[in-house]
């Protein structure tokens, strides 16, 4: 005949103090991993705005080719270093917030992303380019208009300051701290052209 | 005995108060987590979870010093252009820059070049002057260049700001070496004068772009641990 000896069941409080254990551990880890996750798109949203700005930079410095011919017979877009003076602050940012430059007549707009639709909040909230509590339809990176400042006119040979807002529009819906997903960068261009910039 | 045998007896054995129903031998006292094992693995996720979050914690201060240092990239090739259009249209090369010394030890020449206290009227006018010796015109004006003026002008240090709305900025020096391309010597190609009077040398030069520093009372104060940009081109003076 089987006979069973000294079994044994856990005790309440044990039961309490395994389930309490385990279920801090649950909260810290859960807890940790929306925390990460949080921590991910913060990461992944800085090193996107800075791949960008250095596009920006790159576009603006050197310039691009287009498919057709421009006012010279050329299909070159001449980057600042190759103009003789500024472009016109509205001729780099679309009214959604893309990116675009014109020279030669001709327009490029790279690296745009699907129209999204910003829900704002207030000014500046959660993008820089809202205006108020209403919906702001964007398509693109910078966040305000591209603020330029020509000088050196008394040298014969200008240059002028760029100062550009890089915005991630899709994780500035999301984030908590939405600034974070704004940066601002600024450099200076020279003028090198001789002679009148083609228009 | 071999890692395998040992695998293949542990398998063969029955498992711990398993009952022997031939023999009819009675099942052996059965034991749940004692709490300090739940404790133990609690200790051991603790350490996984915080090492974890460390690692973001790092990645995100790597990545907030990416971007600083695209910025101090940014800022150095825009401050070289402005530079080398002074030199380039200027007597700059031959009387303006101001020779200090003093700086702390590094890879870098401990005897630089910096903006003299102001540009105008000797080299720009009309509003072009970049160059202020006022903190607080300095603070209030983002593509300005501070010089710290000391006493001792071989102690003035120049500064420009690479990321205003976080307070960091950097100290900006550079060097200068004439140099003298052979097939450019003679003829049209000839390296004019700095002076803007006859012939003379082109120059190379070695701008350095060192952060973080912060303005703190209107005094420079360096970050921990300074960083570097690095950016060489060569000018000459052109009219």
């Amino acid at each position: 005949m089987m006979r069973f000896r000294g079994q044994r069941g856990f005790t309440l409080i044990e039961l309490m103090t395994a389930s309490a254990a385990v279920g801090i551990i649950m909260l810290a880890g859960g807890t940790f991993m929306l925390r990460a996750l949080a921590w991910h798109d913060e990461v992944s949203g800085k090193i996107e705005m800075n791949r960008h700005a250095r596009l920006t930079y790159e576009l603006w410095a050197y310039g691009g080719m287009a498919a057709t011919n421009g006012d010279d017979a050329t299909k070159y877009l001449y980057g600042f270093r190759g103009r003789k003076e500024a472009p016109d602050d509205d001729d780099l940012r679309s009214s959604t917030g893309a990116l675009q430059y014109v020279s030669n007549d001709l327009t490029l707009t790279p690296d745009r992303f699907a129209t999204m639709t910003v829900d704002c909040k207030a000014t500046d909230d959660p993008i820089p380019a809202c205006t108020g509590s209403n919906d702001k339809t964007v398509t693109g990176w910078l966040g305000e208009d591209v603020e330029l400042d020509a000088e050196g006119s008394s040298l014969g040979q200008g240059w002028v300051t760029v100062r550009f807002t890089i915005t991630n529009p899709y994780q500035a819906q999301r984030a908590t701290a939405p600034a974070q997903f704004s940066d601002t960068y600024q450099t200076v261009f020279a003028f090198n052209r001789q002679e009148d910039d083609p228009s | 005995m071999t890692i395998a045998r040992l695998i293949v007896k542990n398998l063969q054995r029955p498992p711990p108060g398993a009952t022997n129903a031939a023999s009819g031998q009675s099942l052996q006292p059965q034991r749940g987590f004692m709490l300090i094992d739940i404790m133990s693995a609690a200790v051991v996720l603790s350490i996984f979870i915080v090492g974890i979050g460390a690692f973001w914690i790092t990645a995100d201060r790597q990545v907030n010093e990416l971007v600083l240092r695209q910025k101090a990239v940014l800022v150095a090739n825009g401050e070289l252009e402005r530079l080398s259009v002074i030199y380039n249209h200027t007597s700059f090369g031959a009387l303006g820059p101001v020779t200090t010394t003093g700086y702390e030890a590094s890879v870098f020449p401990t005897t630089r070049l910096v903006y003299p206290n102001s540009l105008d009227p000797t080299y720009t006018s009309g509003g072009d002057d970049y160059v202020t010796t006022s903190s607080a015109t300095f603070a209030g004006s983002e593509p300005k260049v501070w010089v710290r003026s000391q006493l001792l002008s071989s102690l003035n240090r120049s500064y420009v700001w690479i990321s205003k709305s976080e307070g960091v900025m950097a100290r900006l020096s550079w060097v200068s070496t004439d140099i003298s391309p052979s097939p450019c010597t003679t003829g049209s190609c000839v390296c004019r004068s700095f002076l803007g009077i006859g012939t003379g040398s082109c120059r190379r030069i070695s701008l350095f772009v060192e952060y973080p520093y912060r303005l703190v009372s209107g005094a420079p104060v360096a970050g921990s641990r300074l960083e570097s940009v690095t950016l060489s081109t060569i000018v000459g003076r052109r009219s």
